[in-house]
């Protein structure tokens, strides 16, 4: 995966739906110190790990942004600027004496980063409050030498949507401004104080996507209070209730409430109290319309996933009021932490190093959005339509916790696979004769059998058999042969709930 | 014969670009007798809508070539000829043009038989005759036709490049023998005969966009099968044996499987519920021979001298033989006879011709079967998550069991916007599960559904959604009429009989 195809696939058009453009004149300016000398540019090394031969880096790539100090050694920027960071610097814009900074934590979920570096010499800024729609703000970027450039604009809308790099959605402002925007990290201010950083920016509509100081605010004092709890869900898919046959078919009264449940997800809070069917009438003490809007003290009308996401904490409990049999009830609801590894297969936006076996040339690793993606944009017609599906119809519907998809990406040719080698992108179910359901369940049966001599793809009537005595040579020589610096990861049983990103991994 | 492989083909972007060599006509244009009997072919056709499956497109006009054999017919391609409503012949050096008809039509193999009822036009012709052995390489043929860039007969001159199984492009699944040649072979050259040794050894018929001097011929064994298939006056099509293989070249799996020392073949590693061998042949037996020849390890037999895919005879039957195999089961050598009879395999997703789809709409929602024909309508669209899990269903139907007790994939395929169905725009191109609680398993099960609402409404529910579709069935019913004369439509469905299917 590279941030491009990612973003090509995710990327929503949201952006292109403003059609009318407000003449704000020019307003681009050089000037100094209008605002806190907040402001620091930064520096990324990346690097990622190869989806397909997962003991391979990929080229390093260079990212530059802007981050903001926040307090006295602190500062946010957004989380895919800093993604997969070999090396994070910062620098004064325009300056040339580079300093390190440290990660202190990421979270991909909502696209937002803390970093740790000195400050001397900076003034911390200041958080702004919620603004609302037609609010002006004004945008600060660096030119090459270092003159802030600082353009106006004007809040045009308040929405949940699609972050530009991940298929995860989270409260962002829209912002139209003529001042043409360079990179992500920069930050908008009202009245002088923080309201947020862009994450992107749209040429041609001179529109731009703001990450909210309510996202960013809520992300640093969680990380100021350690264990990092995260973003909190519900664990459920709803719909719109608004056709009137429907509504009726529900029992439904005719006030234009309620959205319609469709699934829950295994494990979760919302599975306890809530099934598919259910109307959802009322959440967390505010009414929930027939097309899930709520209104929201801060930032008036918005839909239903703010209320969990930005205004409630993993383990906080909620009322809800659910329709269910013609009657109207309230039940708790306890939300969880947002957790990509509880999918069938996970996103793994952050991209973080797969677990893999290489045993006998076979290539194992558990299937994840981001080997699909890496596929580039033709990803879905390019790998195996059965594993595309399984992403997209089935991802976060495992049948059992913990439940994942082994693939063989393919097999690295060698007298021990002969008959196997044009294998790859395939479904293995059973190793050894065994079922297996996680690349913990692989690396068990291999431990435990002393090599994996038998594979089983989806649909085959009979497993791929490879000689045992050959084993323990095959596998010197295909490391060798390949380059193979490691022929297993395996992090032992991986956690669950929201992990950390940890710089060079 | 269709043919798949256990495991993600990559074969598939070359079956898209092989552009069919007909062509759109809007202008016109031998070897000695020879030339007499090549014929220019003029078709007038309509393409189904399946978007708007109740209309055709609208009238189109091309033409391609054929040639004359013997009992007064002709030869052509049947990419030439599908969806024709008006057919003309029209021989080289005769200014009147023949109206001829469609007698047999191989879908399959992209061959078509036509009859001309004008004694007149077969006047001083000699038909045509097929040789008996297929060139070798290198071997001179001559191409005659009616390509573009002129009116009148073209010859072109080239050798034999290469004999290889290739998709044909017309029915978008088979592939079958074909013979590639370096003559120039353009659009319009499609359904001319390809000459060796003054007799026809090949059809031309499609070529390859963005390339040179590749060109593809129907080869004499596939025109054989095809002749001797329509001497019964019907053609039922090449059997499918339906079983995909391993090769046993890995000594570990031969060792597996008990294989004595000596032996070769190829292992089964699945049996489609369709094809012939289905209850004969299981996972895990070993193919040894089949019908006296004995099968490597890497699934090839030794026929005429060269080293063919063992499917190379299957290929040659007709659905009436049986095919003999010897095979290795549970440490035992068993021969089994393999009827091979043409079964309906509802789910082979063939692209179709000269057949209206069926669709039924009820409340201006259009639901229609899954086809590949509908498929090549959405276009950009297919690059969507729902079109993905509708080219995942046509491909992996069988395989994953996603029939269940189908024999129809229904689609809501389109709404014509009406007051009943305003709040209706979603849902689309899913596949419908049941109606009223009853489980839709072909497209005409929905009028029997639609006769039990439940409490007052008609609920669609589609596979993987939880949110039904819901409809006041009482409106419903008026709405139909409204509709009906609103846009234009002659009938509200168009159900095949179960015994036409």
């Amino acid at each position: 995966m590279n941030f491009h195809s990612l973003r090509s696939y995710f990327a929503k058009s949201a952006l292109l739906a403003i059609t009318t453009v407000v003449s704000l004149g020019p307003i681009v300016k050089a000037e100094s110190n209008a605002f806190p000398n907040c402001v620091v540019e930064v520096l990324v090394t990346a690097q990622k790990f190869d989806s397909h031969f997962p003991w391979k880096k990929g080229r390093p790539e260079s990212r530059t942004g802007y981050g903001v100090v926040i307090a006295n050694g602190k500062l946010i920027t957004t989380e895919d600027l800093t993604r997969n960071a070999m090396l994070v610097e910062i620098q004064h814009p325009g300056g040339a004496v580079k300093t390190t900074a440290t990660l202190v934590e990421a979270d991909p979920r909502i696209n937002a980063a803390l970093l740790a570096a000195p400050t001397e010499g900076y003034t911390p800024a200041q958080w702004g409050t919620p603004v609302r729609t037609g609010a002006k703000i004004q945008i600060v970027q660096f030119d090459e030498a270092g003159q802030q450039q600082s353009g106006e604009g004007r809040i045009t809308g308040i929405q949940i949507s699609q972050l530009p790099n991940a298929p995860l959605s989270v409260l962002t402002y829209q912002a139209l401004t003529d001042l043409k925007l360079e990179r992500v990290g920069s930050p908008a201010f009202h009245e002088g104080k923080l309201i947020g950083l862009i994450m992107e920016y749209d040429d041609a509509a001179q529109t731009s996507m703001v990450l909210p100081t309510a996202i960013l605010k809520r992300f640093i004092d969680d990380v100021s209070a350690p264990p990092y709890r995260g973003v909190a869900v519900a664990g459920m898919t709803w719909a719109p209730l608004v056709a009137p046959a429907n509504r009726k078919f529900y029992g439904l009264k005719d006030d234009d409430r309620g959205v319609l449940v469709l699934r829950t997800i295994l494990g979760s809070g919302a599975a306890s109290v809530l099934q598919s069917g259910d109307v959802i009438l009322k959440w967390d003490g505010y009414d929930i319309d027939s097309q899930g809007y709520y209104t929201d003290p801060d930032f008036g009308r918005l839909i239903l996933v703010y209320q969990i996401l930005g205004r409630r904490h993993p383990g906080d409990i909620v009322s809800v009021t659910r329709w269910r049999n013609q009657k109207s009830e309230e039940v708790s609801l306890k939300l969880d932490a947002y957790s990509d590894s509880k999918s069938l297969v996970p996103l793994n936006i952050e991209g973080r190093q797969a677990e893999y076996l290489v045993e006998g040339g076979f290539i194992f690793r558990e299937l994840t959005a981001d080997y699909l993606l890496s596929y580039g944009a033709q990803w879905m017609v390019r790998s195996n339509p059965r594993l595309v599906d399984l992403y997209l119809t089935r991802a976060q519907a495992p049948a059992k916790l913990g439940e994942r998809v082994i693939i063989l990406t393919g097999v690295l040719p060698d007298p021990i696979n002969v008959g196997y080698q044009d294998i790859r992108d395939e479904w293995v179910t059973q190793l050894n004769g065994k079922p297996v359901s996680s690349i913990h369940d692989v690396f068990a049966i291999r431990d435990h059998d002393g090599g994996i001599t038998r594979i089983r793809l989806k649909t085959l009537g009979l497993d791929l058999v490879i000689d045992k005595a050959m084993l323990p040579d095959a596998n010197r020589r295909i490391a060798l042969l390949y380059g193979i610096s490691k022929r297993e990861y395996h992090k032992l049983q991986a956690p669950l709930g929201p992990r950390r990103n940890p710089i060079g991994n | 014969m269709q043919r798949s492989s256990f495991y993600h083909s990559r074969s598939l972007p070359r079956l898209l670009v092989a552009m069919l060599l007909w062509i759109p006509l809007t202008s016109l244009a031998g070897i000695d007798q020879q030339r007499l009997s090549v014929t220019k072919i003029f078709v007038t056709l309509q393409q189904e809508d399946f978007r708007q499956p109740w209309q055709s497109s609208p009238p189109m006009s091309g033409s391609g070539s054929g040639f004359i054999i013997k009992g007064k017919r002709l030869i052509t391609n049947a990419h030439v000829v599908s969806d024709a409503r008006f057919i003309e012949v029209q021989r080289e050096g005769d200014t009147r043009k023949y109206p001829a008809r469609v007698q047999f039509i191989a879908h399959d193999c992209d061959i078509a038989v036509l009859e001309v009822n004008d004694e007149a036009f077969f006047e001083g012709t000699k038909p045509l005759t097929f040789g008996t052995t297929l060139p070798a390489l290198n071997d001179a043929v001559i191409v005659l036709g009616y390509p573009m860039g002129g009116g009148r007969l073209s010859l072109t001159k080239g050798v034999v490049s290469r004999i290889d199984y290739n998709p044909y492009a017309h029915s978008a699944i088979d592939s079958h023998l074909v013979l590639q040649v370096d003559a120039a072979i353009n659009p319009g050259n499609s359904g001319g005969p390809v000459i060796f040794n003054n007799k026809v050894i090949g059809i031309a018929f499609q070529g390859i966009a963005a390339s040179q001097n590749i060109g593809y011929t129907i080869p004499l064994p596939v025109i054989e099968h095809f002749m001797k298939d329509i001497e019964d006056g019907v053609y039922d099509g090449y059997p499918e044996l339906g079983v995909d293989q391993l090769s046993t070249e890995n000594p570990a799996l031969r060792a597996s499987l008990g294989l004595p020392k000596g032996s070769s073949g190829v292992v089964v590693a699945y049996v489609d519920p369709f094809g012939a061998a289905s209850g004969l042949l299981k996972p895990r037996d070993v193919l040894l021979s089949i019908d006296g020849h004995s099968i490597a390890n890497d699934g090839s037999v030794r026929l005429d001298g060269n080293s063919v895919e063992y499917t190379e005879i299957v290929e040659r039957k007709q659905c009436t033989e049986s095919i003999f195999f010897t095979i290795w089961r549970e440490d035992k050598t068993l021969a089994i006879v393999i009827p091979l009879k043409r079964k309906p395999d509802p789910f082979i997703f063939r692209q179709t011709y000269d057949e209206k789809p069926e669709y039924f709409i009820t409340g201006g929602l259009i639901f229609s079967p899954l086809s590949r024909g509908y498929l090549a309508t959405l276009g950009s669209e297919l690059n969507t998550p729902v079109a993905q899990h509708l080219l995942y269903t046509v491909r992996y139907a069988k395989l994953d069991n996603l029939i269940k007790d189908r024999t129809q994939f229904v689609l809501l395929i389109g709404r014509l916007p009406h007051p009943v169905n305003t709040y209706c725009a979603t849902h689309f191109n899913q596949i419908l599960a049941s109606i009223n609680g009853y489980p839709i398993h072909n497209i005409s099960d929905i009028p029997e559904a639609l006769k039990k609402p439940s409490n007052g409404f008609n609920v669609f529910r589609f596979e993987g959604r939880d949110d039904p579709l819901i409809m006041d069935a009482g409106q419903t019913i008026k709405a139909d009429d409204e509709i009906l004369t609103q846009y234009s439509i002659p009938s509200l469905s168009h159900i095949r009989s179960q015994e036409a299917k």
